[in-house]
């Protein structure tokens, strides 16, 4: 049983609470593995057209720039002790930037968390971690941040 | 919980003997070696939609249909047991059931510390689909979840 040779891990982070308590999975099978981590924030892109920058008075190529480095910083803060780490920062739609690393990355497995939030909790899986296991090249691990419950059928099925 | 003591004791791989679930075991067993932990294999057998009444009408008794189909299905885990090649316990269980319930239920009841699944894409709009049974099994689930696709699934980047 040759398969699932586990190198590259990619952990896409929010910089949030969820993705902080995933990182433990991501870290821990890393270390198992003797895989390196791939951090990646993607900043969501507001606007398409650099036209809407200058109605307002603003470089939207600049502002790109600032949160990258901004992005760039607060991923330096997180330090996962003795085990490779790499860190990416873009912009754009966050499932299709995550997709299009761990393609360009040969990521063997993205380790991510989802939110469960809002009144309907248990109806919600972050729809950025949905549409990342559906689309993504390689397994995805979804973990979720505790405190979700799902309140089993006390009926028999049949 | 640091990167060293992440731990997974226990790691349910459930089977429906598809190509799909069969690489599911794949990556669920290179983790359980890894890992130390205890494989849980399980087979939810759907009941047939038809009622007990329905099966009376076409002659037969819908219990007996039940029992052949989860004899059936504790007989070929114990060939996917058999093949793993490892000298590790594996926990082998056979339910009656909606499969995403059974699968929850089972990972309630013997407290897993994780889910190792395949996802099926199937139909016209496969790229669309995720499995629907791994879909409900990450929105309920009480631990984290790893889904694997076949090959063979591609997404054109936009």
């Amino acid at each position: 049983m040759a398969t699932f040779p586990l190198q590259r891990i990619l952990f896409p982070t929010d910089f949030s609470d969820t993705a902080a308590w995933s990182l433990d999975y991501a870290s821990g099978l890393a270390s198992r593995f003797g895989a390196r981590v791939h951090l990646l924030h993607v900043v969501p892109d507001p606007v398409s057209q650099d036209w809407a920058g200058d109605a307002a008075g603003v470089s939207i190529p600049d502002l790109r720039k600032t949160w990258i480095a901004e992005a760039e910083r607060r991923l330096a803060e997180i330090s996962l002790s003795g085990i490779e780490t790499e860190r990416a920062a873009r912009v754009g739609h966050a499932f299709v930037e995550i997709i299009r690393y761990a393609r360009e990355n040969e990521i063997d497995l993205i380790v991510m968390g989802t939110h469960g939030r809002g009144a309907v909790s248990h109806m919600l899986l972050g729809s950025v971690a949905e549409k990342v296991v559906r689309k993504a090249p390689c397994p995805v691990l979804t973990v979720r941040k505790p405190g979700h419950t799902f309140v089993m059928p006390t009926m028999p099925v049949i | 919980m640091t990167a060293d003591t992440l731990a997974l004791d226990k790691i349910l791989v459930p089977v429906d003997f598809s190509r799909t679930s069969e690489l599911a075991l794949e990556h669920g067993q290179r983790l359980v070696e890894l890992f130390g932990s205890v494989l849980h294999l399980l087979h939810v057998v759907e009941c047939p939609h038809i009622g007990p009444a329905g099966a009376a009408l076409w002659g037969y008794s819908l219990p007996a249909v039940v029992d052949r189909l989860e004899a059936g299905a504790r007989e070929r885990m114990a060939g996917l047991a058999a093949g793993l090649d490892s000298d590790r316990a594996v926990q082998r269980e056979a339910r009656v059931g909606e499969p995403f319930v059974e699968i929850v239920r089972y990972a309630h009841e013997r407290d897993i510390d994780l889910i190792v699944m395949g996802t099926h894409g199937r139909g016209a709009v496969a790229h669309m689909l995720l499995g629907s049974v791994a879909e409900n099994v990450l929105r309920t689930a009480p631990c984290p979840v790893m889904t694997v696709r076949d090959a063979g699934h591609a997404f054109v980047m936009p």
